[in-house]
């Protein structure tokens, strides 16, 4: 499932020694960290590693305190949001930012209008059936469920055609088989010669889709590698460990030991609060 | 020298008392997030009230000092927060700022009731004991108000670095929630804060009486001061706002010293806070866009074309009717009631839409009326150059909070507008120095049932265009932007320059108004077209609904029919301040107003409000916007 990583060519996004400084808390130290076109590379970490941060930092919503950001061979740290998106850079939010008062369908058309399609309302229809959103289109987004409007914020950064995908925890609130169809859509859209780099919590999610991970921690990206690598990797255990609270969870046998099988579901029990940051707003009574 | 120290010390003590007010706002603003625009009509409010207590009732001064600052003003500012702020705790910017103008209106009003405008006086605190410092006299009172500024500044500074409850009010903006789990009271916090906040406002007042003079709008305007003392600190910090408060009091002071102040330059003690402002705006570091913040606004539905041209039909039609069967003077109340109308369809792309507040509307009324005039000719291109000269000028206003956010926009305009009546229409180029110009009618339509056809017709003209707009690609992108400014940015978007352009056409269909508004009055003087008259203008677009070309013929009549309740019924014309800053502390949150209301009962369906209400199932989503 995993493909070897073939260093031969410049990678698409090259985040270099970022540090992001919020007063006196360091949300993200001196991370570097590459994304290859075709892979799907993956960003785990607990909560409140800084994977949100840096996904801000290499968008331009957060400018970083040091460090640069490298995209398509080009510095792009000192560019504005908008610059680029324009370049190819598009994103999901964890905290969703769905335009509430449009409708699902126009939330993807005004995206494709943004980039400049020529035939927006062609490009926008053909995305609501790929993320397979046709029943909620004319819904108000802030009247749907979270998980549909994760999926429209994907069917809203694809209208960009992006070369660069950023994914903040799009599969909480899927269903696990929706969740397997978005595995599926993720592995399609590499294959096209894109890149994405996710952040999830659905740790048998990432070992199933991702070429590449990096493991965050405290804002310091402690591993990076194959899935096989980071389940290898000590640093990582010892970071799962060090948080673990219950002495019989499933670090006391080594990753590593099991590397076909999915992990279990409650792998790092202190790591992923999938509830953690999500919006109240949407109480589904 | 002695004139510099003298300048020096009166600047000190403006700069003081401007700190003073500025520490309450930081105050409120800081624990509650949302920006007080009636800060400076709470002072006045007080101050009129400290008159009436010390000068009329003949109270002393110390206990009067004391019921006003220590009790009426902390209870006022507790109530305000109890009513009006808990319900903004998550509103947009856009609704706080309508309840906080529509705060400032009610407090004019209710000043305006119970003390009718006469010349009243407040003597200084220990009036005639002066000293004498290095050759400048220095009164008690001035004294008075540097030690007020230097105690509240050190006050206000321990108390929210050093004490828990400091800390907690610092701590309730960020979590409300979090914090209510801790056991703090959120609520008791934020009141105690508005409270304070009140009460210094209060104190400011009082202090700068003597050098502002107990005047209904120039008290109020302590907002623009104390506001543009605050941008200094990013409406956060507060030594920094005492610094920006006495660099401005200084170069307030000297300015009036140094420069001339007679004739089209009179105005321009007043003008200086803007002119500050713009300074602080321009150095003000770059915002970040605010992640994680959404909230949809249902609008309301927008008709198809057919639709609407029918009833633009119908509205020609029926102004044609009133035009030959009505009395003239008739004719031209309604020809003013479409161009309000048209002035509040300037204000549906900008706030409906947008999410932007513009809080001098009427200014750009008066650049188009300007232009017509000083084109002379009664040439319909005329109507055209007004609407370009006016988006130009929209477009500058924007400029300078281009890298900032909405809060700053709308409080540019507040200085944009306070500029332009004090400085720049008293220019020669304008209307001169308390001077008139006479306009050219339009076509040369004479009569006032032609000028009423027009009107409609204009009226009618601008309606389809704005609807056109909504529909459009453009109406898209000022609704996502309003929605998500980081998500726009995310998706390309350039939001500077998408606000600029929405600014200036909004601008533009304001100038293009005041053409028509020169016309039917012919003869317009600043006076006309006054920022205080702005703030009426946009509560009523509000309240009446500005999302929609319906709401606004609906403001757009109903604020022509003010000043004709106020002649016609004096009694209750007095009050008209007073009602429309109620209505739209109450009706503010929802920006399809009234409107929304009428279009409810012809479809048996309970309106839309704000935050909107959800529809239940996700296949109603038909009505979206
Ligand atoms: N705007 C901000 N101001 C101050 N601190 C912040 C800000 N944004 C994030 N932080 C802090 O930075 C750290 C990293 O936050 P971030 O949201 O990037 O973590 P995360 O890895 O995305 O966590 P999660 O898994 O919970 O989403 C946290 O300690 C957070 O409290
Ligand atoms: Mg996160």
């Amino acid at each position: 499932m995993t493909r070897a990583y073939v260093d031969d060519k410049r990678p698409l996004l090259e985040v270099g020694d970022v540090t992001v400084r919020f007063g006196g808390v360091t949300a993200v130290r001196e991370a570097t960290l590459e994304v290859h076109e075709g892979e799907v590379t993956g960003l785990i970490g607990p909560n409140g590693a800084g994977k949100t941060t840096l996904f801000n930092v290499i968008c331009g919503l957060q400018r970083p305190t040091a460090g640069t950001v490298w995209f398509a061979d080009g510095d792009i740290t000192g560019k504005a949001t908008h610059e680029r998106a324009r370049l190819g850079i598009a994103r999901t939010f964890q905290r969703l930012e769905a335009f509430g008062s449009l409708s699902v369908w126009e939330n993807v058309l005004v995206a494709a209008e943004i980039r400049g399609h020529k035939r927006p309302a062609d490009v926008a229809r053909h995305l609501i059936e790929v993320v397979g959103l046709e029943a909620y289109a004319q819904a108000p987004a802030d009247t749907v469920p979270t998980g549909i409007a994760r999926l429209l914020e994907l069917a809203r950064a694809l209208a960009l055609h992006p070369r660069l995908l950023l994914l903040d925890e799009p599969s909480s609130g899927l269903s696990a088989a929706e969740t397997e169809s978005f595995g599926e859509l993720l592995r399609d859209i590499v294959a096209e010669g894109r890149a994405v780099l996710i952040v999830e919590h659905d740790m048998d999610l990432i070992m199933r889709v991702c070429d590449r991970i990096h493991v965050l921690d405290f804002g310091r990206v402690i591993a990076t590698g194959t899935p096989a690598e980071i389940r290898a990797d000590e640093n990582v255990q010892r970071a799962y460990l060090g948080r673990s609270e219950e002495p019989g969870s499933d670090f006391d046998e080594p990753p590593a030991a099991d590397l076909g099988e999915p992990l279990p579901d409650d792998f790092g029990g202190a790591w992923i609060n999938p509830a953690h940051g999500e919006e109240t707003r949407r109480d589904e009574a | 020298m002695g004139g510099f120290l003298a300048l020096t010390i009166l600047g000190l003590v403006t700069g003081a008392g401007y700190a003073v007010a500025a520490g309450g706002l930081v105050l409120t603003y800081s624990t509650s997030r949302v920006f007080n625009v009636a800060h400076g009509a709470i002072g006045m409010v007080m101050a009129f009230l400290y008159w009436e207590l010390s000068v009329n009732q003949g109270l002393p001064v110390w206990l009067t000092l004391l019921l006003v600052v220590g009790v009426v003003a902390p209870v006022l500012g507790a109530v305000v927060e109890r009513i009006m702020m808990r319900q903004l705790a998550d509103a947009p910017v856009g609704a706080t700022l309508v309840v906080t103008v529509g705060l400032l209106v009610m407090l004019i009003g209710v000043a305006q009731a119970i003390w009718p405008s006469t010349a009243r006086t407040v003597p200084p605190f220990f009036a005639g004991s002066d000293l004498k410092l290095g050759g400048a006299v220095v009164s008690v009172h001035d004294l008075i108000t540097i030690a007020a500024a230097i105690v509240a500044a050190a006050a206000l500074y321990g108390l929210l670095t050093f004490t828990r409850v400091g800390i907690a009010m610092r701590a309730a903006v960020d979590n409300r929630g979090l914090l209510a789990l801790y056991g703090a009271r959120t609520s008791m916090l934020s009141a105690m804060s508005w409270g304070i906040g009140a009460a210094l406002a209060a104190l400011a007042g009082i202090l700068l009486t003597p050098v502002v003079g107990l005047s209904y709008h120039d008290l109020t305007l302590l907002v623009m001061s104390a506001y543009a003392a605050a941008v200094a600190g990013r409406l956060l910090s507060l030594p920094w706002t005492f610094v920006g408060a006495l660099l401005l009091g200084l170069s307030q002071s000297y300015a009036v010293g140094y420069l001339p102040t007679t004739g089209a330059l009179s105005g321009l003690r007043a003008a200086i806070p803007a002119l500050f402002l713009f300074a602080a705006l321009l150095l003000a570091p770059q915002a970040q866009l605010r992640v994680g913040q959404i909230r949809g606004i249902r609008g309301v539905p927008v008709p198809g074309l057919l639709r609407a041209l029918g009833f633009g039909a119908l509205a020609i039609g029926a102004a044609a009717v009133a035009a030959y069967a009505l009395p003239g003077t008739t004719s031209d109340r309604l020809s003013l009631g479409f161009i309000y109308g048209i002035v509040m369809l300037s204000l549906v792309p900008l706030t409906g839409y947008g999410g932007y507040v513009s809080l001098a509307q009427l200014t750009f009324v008066g650049v188009g009326a300007i232009t017509v005039a000083r084109l002379g000719t009664a040439s319909p291109l005329a109507l055209l150059a007004a609407a370009g000269a006016a988006a130009l000028v929209g477009a500058l206003v924007a400029l300078p909070a281009l890298r900032l956010q909405g809060l700053y926009l709308a409080l540019s305009t507040l200085a944009f507008g306070l500029l332009m009546d004090k400085l720049v229409f008293q220019a020669s180029f304008a209307f001169g120095f308390n001077g008139s110009l006479a306009v050219p009618r339009i076509l040369g339509l004479d009569a006032q049932s032609h000028y009423l056809i027009l009107t409609a017709v204009a009226f009618v003209g601008v309606g389809l265009g704005v609807l056109a707009l909504r529909r459009s690609r453009y109406g898209r992108y000022l609704i996502a932007m309003r929605d998500s400014p980081a998500g726009c940015a995310t998706l390309g978007l350039n939001l500077r320059w998408t606000r600029v352009r929405i600014f200036a056409l909004s601008a533009g269909i304001a100038g293009f108004a005041g053409g028509l508004f020169g016309g039917l009055r012919q003869t317009v003087a600043a006076t006309d077209f006054q920022l205080f008259n702005s703030l009426p203008l946009l509560l009523l677009a509000v309240v009446a609904g500005v999302t929609s070309v319906t709401g606004s013929l609906l403001g757009g009549m109903l604020l022509m029919l003010l000043p004709v309740l106020a002649s016609e019924v004096p009694a209750v014309g007095g009050l008209a301040f007073l009602v429309i800053g109620v209505a739209s502390v109450g009706l503010g949150r929802d920006p399809n107003g009234l409107a929304s209301r009428l279009f409810a009962l012809g479809r048996w369906r309970p309106p839309s409000s704000f935050p909107s209400v959800r529809l239940g199932r996700a296949s109603r989503g038909e009505a979206a916007s």
